[in-house]
């Protein structure tokens, strides 16, 4: 019976106008923002493979200068997007693509995309994440708003049920039939993809296949939860009109005031400073110390070690380069400062996904989208992953030009090297993160999604089990 | 008669739970909208403040300190030494150019949360000063903020459509609509009638809401140009409303039902109001790609190391072109300071194409924008919001080319003395380039807003003439 129901769903609405039209459009844009989410990622990925290899090849013709000198010169390091980025590009637009390692100072990344950009951006960009999470929502209400409310109008509601047929395999029945008509649309696009990502060789140590498969269920769960939403409040509904109008209200609520009212509350809630104050709270403290422990403190703590290490007591009678060492110490200096004040800004940034996620418990979409971003690698949190990896790759890199420098004795300040050593000095690779890793941030989401699913699913049912007739 | 439908337009809406909904929900949005941005607008001041404070602070040490070493005492730092004019224009006396807040400022956020409001002007290249920008969430960023001008922008029409929908479809489904005409009124006044009772009671309902906002947010009225801007801030308000309202009227006239009015739309909003603009935004970014700043990043490197392999070469050639700076006497070819501020002009001479790609590569896209921006009355209302507001791009834009024109500024006050070796004095400081920024012509903004008005109108006189038309054929039976 549930089939049968399922099944004149199914045909009642590829018959009707409204949802060839609106699913034609809903396709088409899908398609469209597939297409040029492809476009765009992989002229990114190829302008980026290319900066990463001529970025080398300046490093290492830089010519002859102090080991010191090529740290200050220093390296740039380019944030890869990820393989699944042309799905759902997230935060990329708005994080910096480049940061520019160098002795010292971890510096902020530089050029938003979004800058380069033009104003309408802030509308929100037509990405095939976006046409699955605002756009599909709508689609459904539109499709199921009259599925019982419709029927009880027309007055074949009271057939239907005269003829024994069991109120609950009506409500499956229902949803199969909006299930069915929306696979019919997202089949040959989650195929397109999925050959788009097959031809990309995404099956990387990333886990490509592993995140698109997430990215599925995740999506699975949110439009299923509208689909419940949708027949409960049309089994509720006094009319179809109300029915729809209440749809569209909860559709307002959850797809366009939810996210923009999270921004204000979580800036309000973890609040985190511009970027004058963040350089001079970080300034201010190198200067006093942690603890009341200065420049000159450390050096001389870490000085009276060496020497006593060496048993000499004086600098000049050491077998090893004293400046060499000594530019390593001020950048261990440095380094405690870098990490406790960008620890401090990025977990305030975390904190405030971390309430999103939350806040996903009333409006789904903030739940799928932290989901569909962190699966994309392209959240908050894949940005400080590779923002701190290269954080550490410049304390190797900087590390290895002093160490080389204090390993020559005798040579002082006016020590030089050329090719030879910069050729030496270790490449980064960054070390993209496995799903579960993208996923193990995610709980508080997939755990509203779930909720959501199961209280609509539950919902639905219920309310479908006390269906009037009039 | 007209004034009689109205008033029972009133009794209806009155009477209706709907209006009572939409008042409150209306004014829990406003008044959220209006405390979060009076929060982001006094968190901007106060940064601001701070500013000034910070470089002024700045300023009077280095001024005591220079005090000092003309008593005979010695700089404090081993480093920094606040006679050498090279050191004073990067950091002693480094100044801010900060973009003042407009009045209405609070009343929507605009691009003013990635834009930067401040710059640190030193004597580094234009593309370093500029490089850096606001430290915010990118998913802050992402996802935007909950102000004023998305009241009106996005959620405002909602209301309106809310309320209006089923205007004459609503009647024709009670049975009223055939009796109302049975009086001697025609379908086409009964309609304007309906319409301007519906308006009056949405727009005012806007508008107290709107004056409300603008007080919780503490905005201060008494400012130059703060009321003319409020008014025009209404105005565009009414006309984005009228728009609206033609819509779902001319949607009426098609004779359709309730809910076959309510999917067009909503339909029509989710058009105009989301995929219109984005799919633009697009348009304009595959139409004129943006470079990838990879890109520009290598071209300074590779500039960068063929200016240091000319190193003293391009001392003397700078001298050549520019005499009126050489110092007098031998020039020093090691001096690190002439050399590295010859060696940065020479690179942002080389990769000037490229700076020009990228600029002439965003204009392009911004002149889409323009171009196709009619397509949607939510692009121009929005523009138009954060025109007045001081937020919107333009203003930006000029700020930015204000703070450029301070930079080049500072950087020929300092080149000079750093190339001759001048020794800062105290009584120097005193005589530094002050930024102040000069406003776009107030005449250009209202140009720009009275522009978008006129054709917000237009399109709505266009609909209603539509609708009215359409209306003559309208099946008073289903």
């Amino acid at each position: 019976m549930v089939v049968r129901i399922a099944r004149k769903e199914l045909l009642e609405m590829t018959r009707d106008g409204r949802f060839r039209v609106a699913g034609g459009v809903v396709a088409l844009l899908l398609l469209i923002a597939l297409g040029l989410g492809w476009h765009r990622h992989s002229n990114v990925t190829a302008a980026h493979e290319i900066a990463i290899a001529q970025e080398r090849e300046i490093w290492e013709s830089q010519g002859e200068k102090s080991p010191h000198s090529a740290a200050h010169y220093g390296v740039y390091a380019f944030k890869p997007t990820g393989r699944l980025a042309f799905f759902d590009p997230g935060t990329e637009a708005y994080t910096g693509v480049t940061v520019w390692l160098e002795a010292h100072k971890q510096n902020q990344f530089l050029y938003r995309p979004a800058l380069d950009g033009n104003t309408l951006q802030r509308f929100g960009e037509l990405t095939a994440a976006a046409v699955l999470q605002l756009l599909l929502p709508l689609l459904i209400i539109l499709l199921a708003f009259s599925a019982f409310a419709g029927e009880r109008e027309s007055g074949t509601l009271r057939q239907v049920l005269s003829l024994g047929v069991r109120r609950s395999d009506l409500a499956v029945g229902k949803a199969l039939g909006v299930v069915g008509a929306l696979a019919l649309l997202l089949v040959p696009a989650v195929m397109l993809g999925a050959a788009a990502l097959t031809a990309a060789r995404a099956d990387s140590p990333s886990g490509g296949l592993v995140r698109t498969l997430f990215l599925a269920g995740a999506y699975l769960l949110y439009l299923g939860a509208f689909v419940g939403v949708t027949l409960a409040v049309s089994v509720r509904a006094r009319s179809a009109r109300f029915a729809l109008v209440a749809l569209l209200g909860f559709w307002v609520f959850v797809c366009l005031a939810a996210p923009r009212a999270a921004t204000d509350l979580a800036k309000a809630l973890y609040p985190t400073p511009s970027v004058q104050e963040f350089a001079a709270a970080l300034a201010e403290e190198k200067e006093t110390g942690i603890g009341g422990v200065d420049y000159d403190d450390f050096l001389e703590a870490r000085k009276q070690e060496l020497l006593a290490e060496y048993g000499v007591d004086d600098v000049e009678a050491l077998p090893i380069n004293y400046a060499g060492w000594r530019f390593q110490v001020s950048e261990e200096y440095g380094n405690q400062f870098f990490d406790r004040h960008y620890a401090r800004l990025w977990d305030q940034f975390e904190a405030q996904d971390g309430f999103r996620q939350k806040i996903g418990f009333a409006a789904p979409l903030l739940a799928v989208r932290s989901l569909s971003m962190s699966l994309a690698g392209s959240d908050f949190a894949h940005f400080r992953r590779f923002a701190e990896q290269a954080e550490q790759y410049r304390r190797r890199l900087v590390a290895f030009l002093n160490d080389d420098m204090r390993d020559h004795a005798g040579a002082g300040f006016s020590y030089r090297r050329d090719q030879g050593l910069w050729s030496k000095a270790p490449a980064f690779a960054y070390d993209a993160p496995d799903p579960v890793w993208a996923v193990s941030g995610q709980s508080t989401a997939l755990a509203a999604l779930v909720l959501w699913l199961v209280l609509s699913a539950v919902l639905a049912r219920s309310a479908a089990a006390r269906l009037e007739v009039s | 008669m007209l004034l009689r439908v109205m008033r029972n337009e009133w009794r209806g809406l009155a009477a209706d739970r709907t209006l009572w909904a939409v008042t409150i929900l209306l004014a829990v949005v406003m008044l959220f909208a209006a405390s979060n941005g009076a929060r982001w607008s006094a968190l901007q001041q106060e940064r601001h403040g701070r500013l000034v404070a910070d470089q002024s602070e700045r300023l009077e040490e280095t001024r005591d300190q220079l005090l000092e070493i003309a008593r005979g005492g010695s700089p404090r730092s081993r480093f920094l030494d606040p006679r050498n004019p090279a050191q004073v224009g990067q950091s002693f006396a480094a100044g801010y150019a900060l973009l003042p807040p407009a009045p209405l400022a609070p009343l929507s956020v605009g691009q003013s949360d990635i834009l930067p409001a401040h710059y640190k002007i030193t004597l580094e290249s234009r593309e370093a000063l500029f490089a850096g920008d606001e430290l915010d969430n990118p998913t802050n960023l992402l996802a935007g903020r909950f102000d004023v001008a998305f009241v009106i922008v996005f959620l405002y029409p909602l209301v309106i459509l809310a309320l209006s929908y089923n205007l004459l479809s609503g009647e024709k489904e009670g049975g009223t609509l055939a009796l109302a005409l049975a009086q001697p009124i025609s379908l086409t006044r009964l309609a304007t009638a309906k319409i301007l009772g519906c308006g009056v009671v949405v727009l005012s309902l806007t508008a107290a809401l709107t004056l409300a906002a603008t007080v919780a947010a503490s905005v201060d009225l008494g400012a130059p140009g703060a009321f003319s801007s409020l008014a025009a801030y209404f105005g565009i308000t009414a006309v984005y409303g009228l728009f609206w309202f033609s819509l779902a009227l001319l949607v009426n006239a098609f004779g359709r039902g309730s809910a076959t009015n309510a999917v067009i739309l909503a339909g029509a909003w989710l058009t105009l109001a989301l995929i219109v603009p984005s799919a633009t935004s697009l348009f304009a970014a595959t139409l004129y790609p943006v470079p990838s700043r990879v890109e520009m990043i290598q071209s300074v490197r590779v500039a960068g190391q063929e200016a240091s392999e000319l190193g003293s070469q391009l001392l003397s050639a700078y001298f050549e072109d520019h005499p009126e700076m050489a110092p007098e006497g031998e020039i020093d070819p090691r001096d690190y300071y002439s050399l590295k501020f010859v060696m940065e002009d020479e690179i942002s001479r080389q990769i000037a194409p490229l700076t020009e790609r990228f600029e002439a590569q965003i204009r392009g896209q911004q002149s889409v924008v323009e171009k196709f921006r009619f397509l949607s009355p939510a692009i121009l209302a929005q523009q138009a919001l954060n025109d007045l507001s001081g937020t919107g791009y333009s203003r930006f834009d000029h700020f930015r080319s204000e703070a450029g024109r301070f930079a080049d500024e500072w950087k020929s006050h300092f080149l000079p003395q750093i190339f001759r070796k001048t020794v800062v004095t105290a009584e120097a400081l005193g005589e530094l380039p002050r930024f102040s920024y000069r406003p776009e012509r107030p005449s250009a903004i209202a140009e720009r807003v009275g522009g978008t008005a006129l054709l917000i109108a237009l399109s709505a006189v266009l609909l209603l003439g539509t609708a009215l038309w359409a209306l003559r054929r309208y099946p008073l039976t289903a």
